[in-house]
């Protein structure tokens, strides 16, 4: 039972892992098509197959894994140089890879898939291969091998061993072939080798089918002493084999300051140098290496392999701290929401506490209640932060859609990125996936002309969308961007006549033009493509953003291109507030947009209408009064407190009773029945368990000016 | 598959070229071992052109490096000439035999397999 538990829990690993590895897989290739020579990429492509492949070979997903053995086979010969890397290549391996994908969501959601499609991907992976691969088809060996696919990542010790092996003379005449060994031993993990040859004779003296050379080894593996000893089984009663553990990861460099032993240390613990030779070639301040072959104490190759093995250490071990450092673990994201959740009960909690402490005017409680409430705003930013993802994780997901979209189009672009690692709260990300994924098709559909079309206009024929993601106080800009054609606000207008919305004769600027392409229903295009065009989309994505509490903006200059902006919060779960009152009511105004607060003077510019002006050290702000706009009955207080905000470069000041302070406000969302409040973007509960809604500054002021 | 183990006088009598091609492994050691012994003890110039040659092993490794050592003593010259082909790189690599200096005090720079942007200077 237990076992069947450990291999499910296994399973939803490899699951995780996996698409984990064939998003990298999307980028690798992607970024492979732009540099085809860098093996580096290879690498990783054939990596990433090897470990699906194995891994996925050990949960019993054998679909998957023979499908993704085709793959790495003719990446294997990509490596190897055999094939080149092409276009061709590039496009078979990434719908190979969302065949894998789509293989591994079957497997899991149990559903049938289709394996015509895997059919048509492996044979035509098959007529990449040199004649000789076809053979594989029937090679019996081929099955066989998928099972020997083991994870790259083993979780297992790997240890460095210092090997030197020195074989009889007469091995070759024993049918035993040393290089054969060494490159079993090749196979254990990763190695130096370095051949010794310094008992060769001149050749005069030399036997030419004796053996003369030894070799110094230096092996990382995670098999143990005992695997190392089975590539010698046949030999080790004729040959000389010394095995060592030089390093295991517990050790993290402590001989010396560079990580690793000196090079005499190395040479006496190999037996090639006499201690008391080291000792008196030490005395002399020149190099040691450089004073023992002048000395002709040791020769130099026993220096080099040394060497080799001082630098080989010290690499592994970097490498092993470097992944020590990037050591992370794996949360199930409902859990992080309940924690979200649990810290704005707490912020809730210690807002009340705070209250009780003041009133009470205990001292004692007071500074308890100023403690907890340091505490929880650290533990509210900690919670947040873990939430904060960079963007580029979804910008990079365009990469594949850009591309594909641009072939589907015959249109030639690239996509530019910038501020991909701006951090965001993981559940805008994530509702921003199709918004973005609506304005790029946009972009590249109605903005980037077709080549030819760009050349005649003077444009290089290759399009680009640009992404950009930048702070911006509590919100973050997003930027997509396009050199294309433009949007001509006279096709918006007369669409927009002739579908009635509005009247001929309505005066309007560009903006509140390019603002109806946001209504429901409105679509300029001519044709109805499968990418674009069928009138549903733009209002969808403005409803998509405002539902972030976001706005979104649109300009566009005809020939140049457009620019969709959207502005999103940080997070959604909790702000920074304003707490304010009027009469009995509290309000909450996000502390982003707020200024400063000052005091109304007497009733200065006490008139008739809405929007009064208020002098603030001599600059005229206009102000809006609460009190009145939200009907509050009641007396209004001698000295009344302006709270003086800024929206979108504007100075605006809001009139309330009196400010109470700061306050970590945890948003909840308002039933359907407060949908049309436009003023209000939701509620909180305070301290007193009382509840105070949230204004929705920009909106309130808007409606204000225009109401 | 077949060999040649080919030494031709470059003219001067001073430099002698050993082509070698084919198969070169431990079959043909003593006849590559009789061809080299006889080159050395004649001439003070020894190339040897691997480049046709299609498969070997340690064997002629060790050889061009006794026959090098041994020219060294008589204070000769041995070198390479031309590319080395994959087949001797694949044992070069396998066998650990590139390096970056020579093996004895002696040949510290003229070592045949010294990686090859050096060779010039070897």
């Amino acid at each position: 039972m237990e076992q069947d538990q450990g291999l499910e829990r296994g399973k939803s690993v490899f699951f995780e892992e996996a698409s984990e590895l064939l998003s990298e897989l999307e980028d690798s290739l992607l970024e492979l098509e732009d540099a085809p020579d860098d093996q580096e990429l290879i690498g990783s492509v054939f990596r990433a197959m090897h470990t699906i492949k194995g891994s996925g070979a050990m949960f019993g997903f054998d679909a998957v894994s023979s499908f993704t053995h085709e793959v790495e086979t003719v990446f294997d010969l990509v490596r190897a140089g055999t094939i080149p890397v092409t276009k061709q290549l590039i496009d078979l391996t990434l719908a190979a890879r969302d065949q894998i994908m789509a293989m591994l969501d079957a497997a899991r959601s149990g559903k049938p898939v289709d394996d015509e499609i895997a059919d048509g991907i492996t044979s035509a992976l098959r007529t990449l291969l040199p004649q000789a691969g076809v053979e594989n088809e029937t090679d019996p060996g081929h099955m066989a091998k998928v099972d020997e696919g083991v994870p790259e990542s083993s979780t297992e010790e790997e240890n460095s061993y210092r090997i030197r092996f020195r074989p009889e003379l007469e091995i070759f005449s024993t049918g035993s072939n040393p290089l054969h060994l060494l490159n079993e031993l090749s196979e254990l993990g990763q190695c130096r080798i370095i051949a010794q040859t310094d008992a060769l004779p001149t050749i005069h003296e030399m036997d030419p089918e004796a053996c003369y050379v030894y070799w110094d080894i230096v092996l990382t593996t995670s098999k143990g002493i005992n695997a190392i000893r089975d590539v010698f089984i046949f030999v080790e009663d004729t040959s000389e084999l010394h095995i060592e553990v030089i390093d295991k990861p517990e050790a993290t460099g402590g001989e010396t300051e560079t990580g690793y032993k000196k090079l005499g240390e190395i040479l006496v613990e190999r037996g090639d140098v006499r201690p008391e030779d080291l000792a008196k070639a030490l005395e002399s301040q020149k190099r040691i290496g450089e004073v023992l072959v002048e000395q002709e104490l040791v020769n130099p190759a026993k220096i080099q392999s040394a060497l080799e093995e001082q630098k080989y250490v010290r690499t592994v071990r970097k490498k092993r701290k470097a992944k020590g450092a990037l050591s992370s673990i794996r949360v199930a994201s409902p859990k992080l929401d309940q924690l979200v959740n649990l810290v704005g009960e707490l912020v809730t909690v210690q807002a009340r506490l705070s209250q009780v402490a003041v009133s009470r005017n205990d001292p004692q409680l007071i500074f308890l209640a100023e403690e907890v409430e340091r505490l929880t705003g650290e533990l509210r930013e900690n919670t947040m932060s873990i939430r904060m993802l960079p963007i580029g994780t979804t910008f990079s997901k365009f990469r594949r859609l850009v591309r594909d979209l641009a072939r589907d189009l015959g249109k030639e672009v690239t996509m530019t990125t910038e501020g991909a690692e701006t951090e965001l709260d993981k559940t805008v990300i994530e509702k921003l996936n199709d918004p973005l994924v609506h304005l790029i098709r946009n972009s590249i559909d109605h903005g980037i002309e077709p080549p030819d079309v760009r050349e005649a206009a003077g444009k290089s024929r290759e399009g680009t969308v640009h992404l950009s993601a930048v702070h911006s106080g509590a919100h973050v800009l997003i930027r997509i961007s396009d050199d294309g054609a433009g949007i001509d606000p006279e096709v918006i207008r007369t669409k927009a006549m002739e579908k009635g919305l509005i009247s001929p004769d309505m005066e309007m600027t560009d903006k509140e033009i390019f603002s109806i392409l946001f209504t429901p229903g409105f679509s300029t295009a001519k044709t109805v493509s499968n990418v674009s065009g069928r009138g549903v989309g733009m209002d969808v994505v403005k409803t998509n953003i405002e539902s972030l509490r976001g706005t979104i903006d649109l300009t566009s200059e005809k020939g140049k291109g457009t620019t969709v902006t959207l502005k999103l919060p940080l997070t959604l779960a909790i702000i920074e507030g304003l707490l304010a009152r009027i009469g009995d009511e509290h309000y909450v105004l996000p502390l982003s947009t707020v200024e400063e607060c000052i005091e109304l003077a007497s009733r200065d510019g006490d008139g008739a209408g809405r929007r009064r002006l208020a002098n603030i050290r001599g600059e005229i702000i206009p102000y809006i009064h609460l009190r009145e706009q939200f009907r509050i009955e009641g007396e209004r207080p001698d000295i009344e407190q302006i709270v003086v905000t800024r929206v979108d470069g504007d100075r605006i000041g809001l009139v309330v009773d009196e400010v109470i302070g700061e306050q970590q406000t945890v948003i909840k969302t308002m039933g359907r029945l407060c949908n049309g409040l436009r003023e209000i973007s939701g509620a909180t509960i305070l301290g007193d368990g009382t509840v105070a809604l949230i204004l929705d500054v920009p909106n309130l002021i808007h409606g204000a000016v225009t109401g | 598959m077949s060999h040649l183990i080919d030494l031709q006088n470059k003219g001067d009598g001073n430099t002698d070229r050993l082509i070698l091609s084919g198969e070169i492994t431990i079959s043909e050691a003593r006849e590559l071992k009789d061809v080299l012994l006889k080159a050395i003890d004649t001439v003070n110039d020894l190339h040897v052109n691997m480049e046709g040659v299609l498969e070997t092993d340690l064997s002629l490794l060790q050889l061009l490096c006794a026959t090098h050592r041994a020219a060294l003593k008589q204070g000769k010259r041995v070198k390479v000439e031309g590319k080395y082909p994959a087949a001797v790189m694949r044992v070069m690599t396998e066998a650990g035999y590139s390096r970056r200096e020579g093996c004895v005090a002696e040949a510290r720079k003229s070592c045949l397999w010294i990686k090859q942007e050096k060779d010039k200077d070897g």
